[in-house]
């Protein structure tokens, strides 16, 4: 199984708060340190890797397919986008034409933003799985829960993910990308 | 049918809000099949019986002496004899029912105590209009004594004067504004939500692109919907001794700090329009209490951006749980609740902090996915503390599980207090009874009153 619990809801420290705008006086300011308890594991890491390794019905489609990507590149590319939770994402043929992976990072746990997966990426999914070897029943839209269990069925969870960054979202990153 | 919604077959609570100003819950355990169909039948719309029937979403030009709505449990679908085909075609959250009270999964931390109820039946009236609630509960009585139904717990509630809850706010401000729907609409600078988002089946279209009946037969599944039903009791002598505390130690106003923790000022006026006081020197009006943003937006592209929070804070209950336009992980505007809850217990009195009484908040979380929508929405949005930047070491002032000493909650405010952060919020919510409940349409009710 893909899905990863991680205790997010005690503080692992005092988090990435926008810098103050104005330094703080004495009293409020001596509340601050106290709300930084090291009550959680340390380090928590936000992000989580997907490895999803999707067999071909036929190597000899393999070419047709990627250029189905690569014509729906500006779509996939929005609609990654508009997910504000996806670090990195790219689709890779495996050499034979066997088979084609989907690599990504992600923030938080794929069962909980499934269905904002759904809504942005169903489209090209209903059309990457009609080339797929035991896919899920299609529209994914319409049976979400099953496109769920084939992912996690076909994901390589064992690969350890290491970041950089393990407590920063891609919310985080857009929201101090102008001060940077 | 209006507007491809047929009122006729969908119950009455679930797309309006009855602003009845009583109401009474039975929690019911159905002790035989046979007895809880005869009970689903005769409360059935167009059943021969008497009254109470089940209330429809039906327009009406003469608001009814009372209203009637009814939910089932997987338990209580299990003992109506549901085959176990269709009890499969259930959605895993339905069928197993409740989680933890702060949405963790796997019942991390225990869930609600409250007994475990089949059915749940619910009434409201207008007493001050027309006394109608004891005369049906003594015909709801002599029903559950003829069906064999055991009253295992009941849960009165009243309106609070000019629709506040105990923490007196103003409630039942921003419902989701469903497409198709009868009512007038209000402008709420969030795009429309789907009947298909709350009903089941009938070829409606959820936000995702889909629809929930899943594998469910529309003759059970037509129109109808989910829905967690909750006691919540709300401890309000915490929630006045931390606003005085608060204010005391902050210099902030305490009704500033109310409004900080809830997006709202009291009487529902938003911070993000108001920052400064609760009746801006502008006068909001009514219709436009609810039309507000976080940052700007496609339509509204002059809006003030409060991306900082300044004006209402990242972690505020209202902006957590309903961020709008603002930047979240996941895509925006797509995890809606209709919420129908009623206070119960008498109203709180400063004066008498200590006077014994237990009140709080009890009514439906209306959703057509308990995973996708309610679930999520307590246990990612309100429990979890990256959803968006500046909430970390948070869960939400009110639905969140503080941590034991007192929760994190930050105020910024641009001045030179800014950021002020509050370490001791004390839990101000308890949740003591909650069911999952299915709510079928009427066409529904009728398939489970004819099951054999």
């Amino acid at each position: 199984m893909i899905r990863r619990r991680i205790d997010l809801t005690e503080s692992a420290s005092a988090g990435r708060q926008a810098p103050p705008a104005a330094p703080a006086p004495a009293a409020p300011a001596a509340d601050a340190p106290a709300a930084a308890p090291a009550a959680g594991p340390l380090p928590r890491q936000v992000q989580t890797g997907l490895n999803l390794l999707m067999p071909m019905k036929s190597p000899a489609q393999m070419p047709g397919l990627l250029q189905l990507i690569k014509f729906a590149q500006p779509t996939i590319d929005q609609a990654l986008a508009d997910l504000h939770s996806v670090h990195f994402a790219r689709f890779l043929p495996v050499p034979d034409g066997s088979g084609l992976w989907v690599i990504t990072t992600f923030d938080g746990d794929l069962n909980d933003y499934l269905m904002d997966f759904v809504a942005a990426l169903g489209d090209v999914f209903n059309v990457l799985l009609s080339y797929i070897a035991g896919a899920p029943p299609l529209p994914v839209q319409r049976y979400p829960r099953e496109f769920c269990q084939f992912v996690a069925d076909h994901n390589l969870e064992e690969v350890n993910l290491w970041s950089a960054y393990p407590d920063v979202t891609v919310v985080d990153i857009l929201h101090d990308l102008p001060a940077l | 049918m209006t507007n491809g919604l047929d009122l006729a077959d969908i119950q009455g609570n679930i797309l309006r809000g009855y602003r009845m100003g009583d109401g009474r819950h039975f929690l019911l355990h159905l002790n035989d099949a046979a007895g809880a169909r005869q009970f689903v039948a005769a409360v059935t719309p167009g059943s021969a019986a008497s009254d109470p029937n089940v209330t429809t979403a039906e327009e009406w030009n003469d608001k009814p002496a009372y209203t009637f709505n009814v939910g089932f449990s997987f338990s209580g679908m299990s003992t109506l004899g549901v085959p176990p085909a269709v009890l499969n075609a259930f959605p895993k959250a339905f069928r197993r029912g409740p989680l933890g009270p702060y949405g963790e999964p796997d019942g991390e931390s225990g869930s609600a105590s409250g007994p475990t109820a089949d059915v749940i039946v619910s009434l409201y009236t207008d007493e001050n209009r027309s006394p109608q609630l004891e005369r049906l509960t003594k015909q709801l009585r002599e029903m559950f004594t003829r069906f064999n139904l055991k009253e295992l717990q009941t849960q009165d509630a009243r309106a609070l004067a000019h629709h506040r809850v105990h923490f007196g706010y103003r409630d039942g401000i921003a419902q989701p504004q469903i497409s198709g729907a009868p009512g007038r609409p209000v402008a709420d600078l969030q795009p429309e939500a789907r009947p298909g988002d709350f009903l089941l089946g009938c070829g409606y279209t959820n936000a995702f692109g889909g629809n929930y009946i899943g594998q469910l037969p529309g003759t059970l599944g037509d129109n109808a919907t989910y829905a967690s039903f909750r006691i919540m009791v709300q401890d309000v002598r915490a929630f006045d001794d931390f606003l005085t505390r608060t204010a005391d130690r902050t210099g902030m106003d305490r009704e500033l700090v109310a409004a900080k923790l809830m997006g709202r000022w009291r009487n529902g006026t938003p911070l993000v329009l108001s920052p400064e006081a609760p009746d801006p020197q502008h006068p909001i009006s009514p219709d436009a209490i609810n039309r507000f943003d976080y940052t700007p937006g496609p339509g509204h592209p002059a809006f003030y951006d409060d991306s900082e929070g300044l004006r209402c804070p990242l972690g505020a209950h209202s902006r957590r749980l309903n961020p709008r336009g603002a930047l979240v992980v996941g895509k925006q505007h797509t995890h809606r609740l209709i919420r129908r809850g009623m206070p119960f217990g008498p109203p709180f009195d400063p004066d008498e902090p200590d006077d014994g009484h237990v009140r709080g908040l009890v009514g439906y979380f209306i959703c057509g996915d308990f995973e996708t929508q309610f679930e999520f929405i307590l246990h990612t949005w309100g429990n979890r503390d990256f959803a968006t930047y500046g909430i970390r070491g948070t869960t939400d002032p009110f639905v969140g599980r503080q941590r034991p000493g007192g929760g994190k909650f930050t105020i910024r405010t641009a001045g030179t207090n800014d950021p002020v952060v509050l370490t001791d919020l004390p839990q101000l919510v308890e949740t003591s009874t909650e069911v999952y409940c299915f709510i079928p349409g009427i066409g529904g009710l009728r398939y489970l009153a004819s099951l054999t």
